[in-house]
């Protein structure tokens, strides 16, 4: 049994030769929630895209589930934000989800039939099987994510990588996320987010806290404690004034 | 008309084939380059091409592999410069674009100035093409290279299609967006060569954006659109070129209009996306709603009747509008009109005025249930009382209640 699901090891990575991320080092188990934190600019979509190989690296190291990372597995799932996507586009939701299908078929690769089935399980797994034909613009903001969910989810991958999965969405939505979210990992399977609410940090296993280097990443309630908030995000800000409270309930958990 | 098809069958066969394969071919990459957003790009490379076809001219004479390789470094040239100022400054990408084609532009037109006296180069055929101008072997590359564009596109459906829609999600299973957009840009400079001769450096794009555009009128699926594009682009370039013969007009710009008359004819009458459907919906829902106000306005009163004056003030119509209306529905038996412009419910009217009195009130009820305050149920309702599919789900929520919240009877499921 393979213990971490994502490793990252000494990762450095520049724009235009500023430093985005030093040296960057931290492995999470499997099947925990993990919230990426961290003010602007503190390199948090970049470590997502440097996980993902968007980005070239410096230096450093990706490894998923013990292997050095290889996109062609499909091991990393990638659910964009809303306005990422073109939503006039002409797919179908199940044209969405065999997308997930795709890894590992080359260039010149078609999805067979049990690919099909494969993506018509995991919408029924999320609820929108019944949806299968619909076009992505018909779908409310809540089915939206739930599409792109099972795409992950039909991937097979093992850990999903989320950037601001709440940024836009009304509450409902947000709910469905994070509902999924704990049946994912309940199976498993890791799932790690940027996330902006520091409110809803109770709802993650795991913290991942980063401001240009990594300050701490561990168990949510043991690592954000009044010195790593501060080393963070610098000592008045107002986001963490009810830091306190947040605490608390991810104690009382 | 009969006359130019015989023309056609007897001596342009080839000619015809060749272009009509340019039209399925520019239709086909024209999709991913509409969804893409890339057709100034398109015209860019369109323009562009023109010194790398003039400088193959110069070292190696006519000769459609000389210039099918010249067009087609020239057009990638285009593409990679763009890139890097786009990349290297902070101009943007259309500035860029404006940017290189006019220069790459300018440098073809004086290098054919340039050409050594009396060697024949004929810029018009490559300005505003014409598929009767060229020699065979020109049209056998064009049916090689329309075939390859489009055989190219169905082999790698299933990565485009990915790379196209989530490029990031596509580059973390390892499909390179980089990869991905440098081959549609080789295919696209690819068909603009292949299209050059028979519509011009100046068509081309409307060649390519033409059918994409009219076929996303039509569908919600990106191979049902690929499909519908490339038999725009057929029936395009074959109807363009008929008529080019019928009427004597240029051939290029014949099949550009016939083209761009395809687009205006689905944006106005697509049944999905079209200006008239919209227009048609919007009007039948008018008319819907105005129908259900004046039969309730009749409901309401005691003998079920009333004149034209108090129709007018309760439900705010025009009296012609009310004259119409009481025509048609007294046409279907919903209602009586006498000479004297007053209007009497039928028992069919009452039944169906009945029911929507009862969704009215059930929204109503609904609405106050939710804590809506009371001056602002009425108006609401007002609204919603024409979505009858929801009310008897309302009515099962609400537990069948007997009366509306002003104390009113709510009538019963007839």
């Amino acid at each position: 049994m393979i213990e971490n699901s994502l490793e990252v090891k000494n990762l450095t990575v520049s724009y235009g030769g500023k430093t985005v991320l030093r040296n960057v080092t931290f492995s999470l188990p499997r099947g925990v929630s993990v919230s990426i934190v961290g003010p602007n600019g503190a390199g948090k979509s970049t470590l997502l895209q440097a996980c993902l190989g968007l980005i070239e690296r410096d230096t450093g190291e990706v490894r998923v589930l013990g292997e050095p990372f290889e996109p062609r597995r499909g091991i990393l799932a990638y659910i964009p934000q809303k306005e990422q996507i073109d939503w006039d586009f002409p797919v179908r939701v199940q044209d969405v989800v065999l997308m997930g299908r795709s890894a590992g078929l080359g260039w010149f690769g078609r999805p067979g039939r049990d690919d099909r089935r494969v993506a018509l399980e995991a919408l029924r797994q999320t609820g929108m099987a019944e949806y299968a034909g619909r076009h992505i613009r018909q779908l409310s903001g809540g089915q939206q994510q739930r599409v792109f969910i099972a795409r992950a989810l039909a991937q097979g991958a093992a850990v999903l990588i989320m950037d601001e999965p709440f940024a836009g969405v009304d509450a409902a939505t947000e709910n469905t996320i994070l509902e999924l979210m704990d049946r994912f990992t309940s199976e498993g399977k890791t799932v790690v987010m940027v996330n902006h609410d520091l409110g809803i940090l109770h709802r993650f296993d795991w913290i991942v806290m980063l401001n240009g280097t990594l300050i701490a990443a561990g168990p949510t309630a043991e690592t954000f404690g009044e010195h790593n908030r501060q080393l963070t995000f610098g000592p008045t800000l107002n986001e963490i004034a009810s830091a306190e409270q947040i605490i608390e309930k991810g104690v009382a958990r | 008309m009969i006359e130019a098809l015989k023309t056609v069958a007897s001596g342009y066969l080839l000619e015809l084939t060749a272009s009509i394969l340019v039209g399925a071919a520019c239709g086909i990459i024209g999709c991913f380059v509409i969804l893409r957003g890339m057709a100034l790009v398109g015209d860019a490379i369109s323009h562009a091409v023109l010194p790398g076809v003039v400088l193959a001219f110069m070292l190696a004479g006519t000769g459609p592999l000389s210039m099918f390789c010249g067009a087609m470094a020239a057009g990638v040239l285009t593409s990679v410069l763009i890139n890097v100022i786009q990349n290297n400054s902070r101009i943007k990408g259309d500035s860029a674009i404006g940017l290189v084609f006019t220069m790459f532009f300018a440098v073809g037109v004086i290098l054919i100035s340039a050409l050594p006296r009396g060697t024949h180069f004929d810029l018009k055929c490559f300005l505003f093409g014409n598929p009767l101008a060229v020699g065979e072997s020109d049209l056998w590359m064009m049916v090689i290279v329309a075939s390859m564009v489009v055989g190219a596109i169905i082999l790698c459906y299933y990565p485009l299609r990915t790379a196209s829609f989530d490029p990031i999600m596509a580059a973390a299973i390892g499909i390179r967006p980089k990869v991905v957009h440098y081959l549609i840009m080789i295919l696209l400079a690819a068909t603009v060569v292949a299209s050059l001769q028979a519509v011009g450096i100046i068509m081309v794009v409307a060649m390519i954006i033409a059918p994409g555009a009219t076929a996303y009128q039509w569908t919600d699926r990106l191979g049902v659109m690929l499909l519908l594009a490339a038999l725009v682009g057929t029936v395009s370039a074959g109807i363009g070129f008929v008529v080019s013969f019928w009427q004597n007009w240029p051939t290029g710009p014949a099949m550009t209009v016939v083209a761009g008359a395809l687009f205006i004819l689905s944006m106005f009458f697509s049944p999905r996306y079209g200006v008239l459907a919209g227009y048609l919906k919007r009007r039948r829902n008018v008319r819907h709603i105005a129908v259900e106000d004046f039969l309730k306005s009749l409901v309401r009163l005691p003998d079920r009747q009333a004149d034209l004056n108090q129709i007018v003030l309760s439900t705010g119509l025009k009296p012609d509008k009310v004259r119409s209306l009481a025509r048609s529905l007294a046409g279907k038996g919903y209602v009586e009109s006498s000479a004297s412009d007053t209007f009497r419910l039928t028992l069919r009217g009452e039944e169906t005025a009945l029911g929507i009195l009862r969704t009215h009130r059930l929204w109503e009820a609904l609405l106050s249930n939710a804590g809506i305050d009371k001056g602002q149920i009425h108006p609401l309702a007002e609204r919603l009382e024409h979505a009858h599919e929801l009310a008897d789900q309302i009515d099962l929520k609400l537990g069948s209640p007997a009366t509306d919240p002003h104390g009113r009877e709510i009538p019963p499921k007839e």
